[in-house]
């Protein structure tokens, strides 16, 4: 395997690790999703953030292996069209995707890869296109998105970020919740206020913060260690 | 703050701390250890009073006493001045100095209230501070009379080179003690400046003041060993949790 693959690889560690401290994080997430809304049904999530690189792919993509795991039928979809990364973390191609099922009218579920965890599918996103705001915000990403809804049990959106483009809050409005990941130590408190801002602009339902990257506590590890 | 915050911004930046402080010392070192040749110094004394006679006997007036010593302050003036320097050079060439050099290693002090006058000459050989200062106290004393027209200078004593042969240098480790310090203090400060210029999210308590959102999870950095299952298994047995079930059964 190259080091390209390794490195995408990386980004699965609930699948790879299941009992692993990180992974436990994520099923932590999982579950305070689901518990913070309870009278309504979290559905179609949404994992955002202020700008590039504070780890929203790999958020989402152990987010939806560890609602993969719990049983569901999980449909991840790669909504950052303009530089897509889904198809790198599982290894599937992306000459077609979520702008060839909208542009040529191929049917979904050619489009729709399979990975190799049980219950996990992957809606790549396609090629890029010119006009990936416009496509996002159509009526037939809509309707696309309510075929889908009837498919599968939850449906994730791997998105660009907030302040630079406006894919993202497109997207924030077919969302039952937005996750907002937050890199520590390296994203200023600022830019986070600015794309919360926006977020609550489009009536966003921000479930919360996911902290990333955070350095890890002597105490934490010994504590996961005697439970896990 | 509270002092537990900021031992926490101490501890966080510990490394960049030392670094800072072990730089310093070591630079502090190796400045004073190889660099730093020893300096020597050497004294001698002026007295300035001069004894007149009336009526046959020598008697001391105070005015007069008073007076020398408010002259001592013109002496200190012009024992720096090129007047007696370029005299020094011209009268004792064997010493091989520049009336700057000469200007720089000299000091001249007096105690208030005291007739007593000291020369002083740093440089880094003895014998080469002990001729200068007695030069320079030679001179002085043949000079005055023809530029004050006043005859009252004395050498009380001359250098020697045995009482200024130790070297006036501070010991190195007292250098390297007084840099730990300092370099702490200043290592300190900026980690405590950074912390304060760093306005970027780091816990769940920035999270809930400056977002106003709850914290749905904590994703720590992922280690390079968590990504092999078997190795952690191992770990696990390492804690001795297998151990303790048997054993409590």
């Amino acid at each position: 395997m190259s080091q390209q693959d390794n490195k995408q690889r990386r980004h699965l560690i609930t699948a790879i690790n299941p009992k692993s401290i990180v992974s436990e994080a994520y099923r932590t997430l999982r579950t305070n999703i689901q518990f913070s809304a309870i009278d309504r049904q979290m559905k179609v999530l949404m994992v955002a953030s202020a700008t590039v690189g504070e780890g929203k792919t790999t958020t989402v993509t152990n987010l939806a292996v560890t609602y993969a795991q719990e049983g569901k039928k999980v449909l991840l979809i790669d909504a950052d069209l303009r530089n897509p990364s889904l198809h790198l973390v599982f290894q599937l191609t992306n000459r077609i995707g979520l702008t060839s099922a909208f542009l040529h009218q191929q049917s979904l579920t050619d489009v729709i890869g399979e990975t190799n965890i049980d219950n996990l599918f992957v809606l790549t996103s396609g090629p890029v296109p010119p006009n990936s705001s416009e496509i996002l915000g159509s009526q037939r990403m809509q309707f696309l998105l309510e075929e889908l809804k009837n498919m599968y049990d939850v449906i994730l959106f791997d998105t660009p970020p907030v302040l630079p483009v406006a894919d993202s809050l497109i997207v924030s409005s077919y969302c039952d919740g937005v996750v907002l990941v937050v890199h520590a130590g390296k994203t200023k408190k600022e830019i986070v206020k600015k794309a919360k801002a926006s977020l609550d602009h489009v009536k966003a339902r921000i479930l919360g913060v996911v902290l990333n990257n955070n350095e890890r506590s002597k105490n934490e590890g010994r504590y996961y260690n005697y439970y896990g | 703050m509270e002092l537990k915050d900021l031992m926490k911004i101490i501890r966080k930046r510990l490394l960049l701390i030392s670094v800072i402080v072990i730089a310093a010392c070591a630079l502090t070192g190796v400045k004073t250890f190889l660099y730093t040749d020893p300096v020597y110094q050497a004294t001698a004394k002026l007295i300035v009073s001069q004894s007149f006679e009336v009526d046959g006997t020598r008697t001391i007036d105070w005015n007069v006493i008073q007076s020398n010593i408010k002259l001592i302050s013109s002496y200190k003036e012009i024992m720096n001045s090129s007047a007696i320097l370029n005299k020094v050079i011209v009268q004792y060439p064997e010493l091989h100095a520049t009336p700057g050099e000469i200007s720089s290693a000299l000091q001249v002090s007096s105690a208030s209230d005291s007739q007593v006058m000291n020369i002083e000459v740093k440089s880094t050989s003895v014998e080469r501070a002990v001729n200068i200062v007695n030069a320079v106290a030679t001179v002085f004393k043949n000079e005055i009379p023809s530029i004050m027209k006043v005859d009252n200078v004395t050498i009380l004593t001359e250098a020697n080179a045995d009482a200024s042969a130790a070297p006036i240098n501070k010991s190195p480790i007292f250098y390297i003690i007084l840099s730990f310090i300092v370099s702490l203090m200043l290592a300190i400060g900026l980690v405590f400046l950074l912390d304060y210029f760093d306005d970027t999210i780091k816990s769940e308590d920035d999270v809930l003041k400056s977002l106003d959102l709850p914290m749905l999870s904590h994703i720590t950095r992922i280690n390079k060993s968590e990504f092999s299952p078997r190795k952690s298994r191992s770990s696990k047995t390492k804690a001795g949790e297998g151990t303790y079930v048997t054993a409590g059964q």
